[in-house]
């Protein structure tokens, strides 16, 4: 008695939350449609796309062969992979350590230093690119991986001190003055404690970084400017502009898949990392 | 003491030299490039003419540049109106108790992290396309024959479509934020605005607002800037031979750059680009000034 009463309580309560979900239901439904008949088209022909009938007749992974091979898009993939290891190792490679040396260690000049990297971070990238466009030329960077490589490394250096500094803000002290009581020196009890320990920070950096790497466009667009140098994002667009003119629909909707596909399946499996990520950096920022 | 001098220098000094190269000595020198005239981008500086602001008279009497500053205004009042209150509706219903919340989370913010130029073409090659596409065999399906024959990539509706597609891949990001930050305010707020009788509005304008303050200010910081460097969106939508989602920042790329059509109507002038992006930042640094004179942080009172 008691129970089914509760229960229907419980059911009325669950009612007048439903036209909360119409919103969230139509925006969802609409990505799903989205996203999935792009798939299903990306199988199909373009005929079969014309005339409204995707997968009629069976399953079409020739679209995929031909996007990866005869328009590059296995070596702009290729690249991109290069760019987003490159410039993730580098990130935290550099940002790291400095990190560390601004949350745990008091120096003179250090606030000077912190406002170094927060100005660094208020300058819009428009600012950056013409002064940088000549930098490279003076060194004979153009047309080689290494601007891009080394672009993405720095660009994403002041976010990365920032948000690992708020990380091991968050570590108990005792570890690493245990290390230097045992005669470890600072460098040392960093790579061999600190370093460690950061892990879950410096994953989620990662994870970040690799999405805004893999996704950036303005930098590749003026930085590599070879088609062998092209990134996904300024390769697909290459794609989509040949393709407009061939009419290679279905071509055109695997390369969109597969460029969706890394970020996605990260995503897929690590929303909550890449979510707390987000909000960590954005709002305490 | 000498020990802990290298410490520093070999962990700090990485970091800060990159800080030097690519953001510092560029921001100042993109900001003196703005007062010389530069053909070529990369002339050395001995060969730049110092013009004084004649930089800036050319580009704000160029049409294309005012209607950058428009479109950029557009993109920044309207869309952002749309695109916050949006999210602030989202993250309202997400924390409102619903069942499921880690999903519908997870399942709005999803387009932020797809890479713009693959859900560009997602909209333009299939949402907005005038034979098969979504949008008109949905109209169609409603039987609203005028929204049915909408030409949404037609020159006069490119605008529009454009912020369609822009404002559903930006909700998720600001509906994040607001979600963290409404989480975060305590439930007894809420619970004694109920026991005094005060309806779901009430309590959004008297208990949710006034203590998302900050975290709204942050929303529209990180909103100005993001409409400020507008560029992917714009040059995905536009297709080389008409101007209508030209923003500051597609402005600086064609006068410095070039049109990739090599069709540019701007005469190459490194100078006038590096003029838009100073004229970019400055407007990022008003609107912030504006924004702490009208919402000052809550850490300061």
């Amino acid at each position: 008695m008691n129970t089914t009463s509760k229960k229907k309580r419980n059911i009325k309560k669950q009612l007048k939350h439903l036209p909360k979900y119409l919103p969230l239901v139509i925006w969802v439904a609409f990505t799903v449609a989205m996203i999935g008949w792009i798939f299903l088209a990306s199988l199909s022909t373009t005929s079969e796309i014309y005339s409204d009938s995707i997968l009629s007749s069976g399953i079409h992974i020739e679209n995929y062969i031909n996007v990866i091979k005869k328009h590059k898009l296995g070596l702009y993939f290729l690249n991109s992979l290069i760019y987003c290891a490159v410039g993730c190792t580098g990130v935290i490679l550099i940002a790291s350590p400095a990190a560390y040396a601004l949350s745990r260690v008091e120096f003179r000049g250090k606030s000077l230093v912190n406002n170094i990297f927060v100005m660094g971070m208020s300058i819009p990238q428009v600012m950056l690119v013409m002064p940088l466009f000549k930098m490279a030329t003076s060194l004979h960077l153009i047309g080689s991986r290494w601007t891009l490589m080394i672009l993405y490394i720095c660009t994403n250096v002041p976010f990365g001190v920032f948000f690992l500094s708020g990380f091991f803000l968050s570590l108990p002290k005792a570890l690493e003055e245990a290390a230097e009581i045992d005669g470890c020196t600072h460098a040392k009890a960093f790579w061999k404690i600190m370093f460690p320990l950061a892990q879950p920070g410096i994953v989620t950096l990662t994870i970040f970084n690799f999405i805004n790497i893999w996704n950036e466009y303005f930098m590749a667009l003026i930085f590599a400017n070879k088609t062998e140098l092209r990134t996904v994002s300024t390769g697909l667009q290459a794609i989509v502009q040949s393709m407009k003119y061939s009419g290679d629909w279905a071509g055109l909707f695997a390369g969109v898949i597969i460029v969706f596909l890394p970020t996605f399946l990260l995503y897929l499996f690590l929303s909550k990392t890449i979510m707390t990520g987000v909000t960590g950096g954005a709002v305490k920022g | 003491m000498k020990k802990k001098k290298w410490f520093l220098i070999s962990f700090l000094a990485p970091a800060v030299f990159c800080m030097f190269a690519i953001f510092l000595y560029p921001g100042v020198r993109t900001l003196l490039m703005s007062f010389f005239k530069v053909p070529f981008i990369t002339d050395n500086m001995s060969s730049w003419k110092f013009v004084g602001i004649s930089n800036y008279i050319e580009i704000f009497t160029s049409p294309l540049y005012r209607q950058s500053l428009i479109n950029f205004l557009k993109i920044w009042l309207i869309g952002g109106i749309v695109i916050l209150s949006l999210s602030m509706l989202f993250s309202v219903i997400i924390t409102s108790g619903i069942k499921g919340k880690g999903f519908w989370r997870a399942a709005i913010y999803l387009p932020h992290i797809i890479s713009s130029v693959a859900l560009v073409s997602m909209w333009l090659q299939y949402v907005f396309n005038n034979q098969y596409g979504m949008f008109k065999k949905l109209f169609a399906l409603l039987h609203w024959e005028k929204m049915e024959q909408f030409q949404w990539t037609s020159p006069d509706h490119l605008f529009l479509s454009m912020m369609i597609a822009y404002t559903f891949a930006g909700v998720g990001f600001y509906m994040l934020i607001l979600v963290a930050g409404i989480d975060g305010i305590s439930e007894d707020y809420y619970e004694a605005a109920r026991i005094e009788g005060a309806g779901a509005w009430k309590q959004f304008i008297d208990i949710t607002v006034p203590l998302l303050r900050d975290i709204i200010k942050r929303c529209i910081v990180l909103y100005s800037a993001a409409a400020a460097g507008f560029f992917v969106y714009s040059t995905l939508f536009s297709f080389n031979t008409e101007n209508a989602t030209v923003t500051p920042m597609v402005y600086m790329y064609e006068s410095v750059f070039g049109n990739s059509a090599g069709s540019s109507a701007l005469e190459l002038n490194v100078g006038a680009g590096a003029t838009a992006g100073v004229t970019i930042m400055v407007v990022i640094l008003f609107v912030n000034m504006i924004l702490n004179k009208l919402i000052p942080s809550t850490a300061e009172e």
